[in-house]
């Protein structure tokens, strides 16, 4: 049952043409990308920079936009012997699924076509591409507690937009803000345990440090150079994710569990 | 059959229901009226599991409808007053899907007993009107075969003929069904309803037997009956 609801899911979100936009914009960009740049090391960092910034953005927008568009049906598998663990969690796959596919389909073919010149750098593009994956099931599980928390779907997707401006740009800002304030103290420690909240920070450090791109990993990529070696570092960076993976999706359940349709 | 005690309901500082008592008789057709916002479909979402309780209970033959809620829900049919469900989905979709979560009737073979229908199985449910969405509907929700039947407002968009072959539908389940029906149309109900709820400011204000008077046909007039209760309305 679980994998028909995850079917039905999938069936709502390609029914909009507007879906393929994805795809096709990722294609052009990564395929403008390699076509133009003379530097493949730079170019991967500008897909990678892409992909974690961007699709973020684009899971919260279409999960969200999913959950509230199909709000009726929700109720009328509410009201069928189905549970509502069942109907949630069939939910995220489904968003984890097909926006995964259509990330891979934008992003694989420029590199398929060029296998022979990249062959030396699949491991970094195969690692970009499950950090992303991993990016995309935490932001699908966020945009779908979003919508199962405020009912208005105006202002939940107004709530996902500022959500991804905080992760994206803002969090960043606000950190180095920290340590402008209290430059006198030593506060690397403290820092280092407030990079863990955000998951585009965690992403992006273990994408870079699997690069082995020091001189890019940003503000809170260096203090994670200054306590851990690379290895630790992208093991406590898809930690740091999964919990916060799991965290989001219990507080969804949780909420869903007791919502009214 | 099903037994509401105490069902009470607020959304934000709306008091929608308030301690509401009501027995739903086994095997009869019961009606619920009341005036526009009174908490009627809260009341019928709050027995299809699709709204919580704020405080009360709820019983389906005896046993609290929480204590095996896939059960409950296996035996209980629900046709919402919103039916702009299923979007692209074809009709065979649909009906694949409900085939999969219930074990059911054939579809088509409800479809043709009350709307002489043949199939609109290739179909995407967006592109069948108003009228077409809701017989659509209707007939899944008997597909299913409950025990509980909650129809709220099923008359909505049906055209005459459509609304005289659900009515001869939900005579020909007299007797064999428990059924909660919420509609406007008494005039078209007359003839099956068995009890009658009246419903005001969240709570069932005045309810009466129409089992006997059904069989003695100058009686029956169930449009003068809740009008008469709800002298400063117009129906």
């Amino acid at each position: 049952m679980f994998i028909n609801l995850i079917k039905n899911e999938i069936k709502f979100l390609i029914a909009s043409k507007y879906f393929l936009i994805g795809p096709v914009l990722f294609f052009i960009s990564v395929e403008a990308l390699l076509s133009f740049s003379s530097n493949i090391n730079q170019a991967l960092l500008t897909i990678t920079s892409l992909s974690l910034y961007m699709l973020p953005l684009i899971t919260l927008i279409i999960g969200t936009n999913g959950f509230y568009s199909n709000k009726d049906y929700i109720s009328l598998l509410i009201s069928q012997p189905l549970s509502r663990n069942e109907i949630y969690l069939s939910k995220i796959c489904a968003y984890i699924l097909i926006i995964s596919i259509f990330y891979l389909l934008g992003i694989l073919p420029s590199f398929i076509i060029r296998i022979d010149t990249y062959s030396n750098i699949i491991s970094g593009i195969s690692y970009m591409v499950l950090s992303s994956i991993g990016l995309i099931s935490f932001f699908s599980c966020l945009s779908v507690m979003i919508g199962s928390i405020i009912n208005n779907k105006l202002h939940g997707i107004l709530a996902v937009i500022i959500i991804w401006i905080f992760y994206a740009f803002v969090f960043d800002f606000i950190l180095i803000l920290i340590l402008i304030y209290f430059k006198d103290y030593e506060i690397q420690s403290q820092i280092l345990i407030l990079t863990f909240l955000n998951p585009i920070s965690l992403a992006r450090i273990q994408i870079l440090f699997y690069m082995d791109n020091p001189l890019i990993l940003g503000f809170s990529g260096s203090i994670f150079r200054s306590f851990f070696d690379s290895s630790t570092s992208i093991i406590l960076c898809f930690i740091g994710n999964t919990l916060w993976t799991i965290l989001i999706t219990l507080i969804g359940l949780q909420n869903f569990k007791k919502k009214d349709f | 059959m099903i037994k509401c005690q105490g069902i009470e309901k607020k959304f934000n500082e709306n008091i929608v229901l308030g301690g509401l008592d009501l027995h739903v008789p086994e095997n009869r057709i019961s009606l619920l009226v009341g005036t526009n916002g009174c908490g009627k479909s809260t009341l019928l979402k709050i027995i299809a599991s699709l709204v919580k309780e704020d405080k009360g209970e709820i019983y389906f033959s005896g046993k609290n409808k929480n204590s095996n809620p896939t059960q409950y829900k296996k035996d209980l049919s629900y046709l919402p007053q919103e039916i702009n469900i299923f979007d692209q989905m074809t009709i065979r979709d649909i009906e694949d899907f409900y085939l999969s979560i219930n074990n059911t009737l054939n579809p088509n073979t409800v479809l043709r007993d009350i709307f002489k229908i043949n199939t609109f199985d290739n179909k995407t449910f967006s592109s069948l009107s108003g009228g077409m969405k809701q017989k659509f509907m209707l007939s899944l929700i008997f597909m299913k075969n409950p025990k509980i039947i909650i129809l709220d407002e099923p008359f909505n968009s049906l055209d005459i003929k459509a609304i005289n072959d659900l009515t001869d539908y939900l005579v020909s389940l007299k007797r064999q069904k428990t059924i909660l029906i919420a509609s406007h149309y008494f005039n078209k109900l007359e003839s099956l309803v068995d009890k009658l709820f009246i419903m005001d400011e969240g709570i069932i204000v005045q309810e009466e037997n129409l089992s006997s008077s059904n069989s003695d046909k100058t009686n029956i007039n169930l449009d003068r009956s809740v009008s008469s209760f709800f002298k400063n309305y117009v129906y």
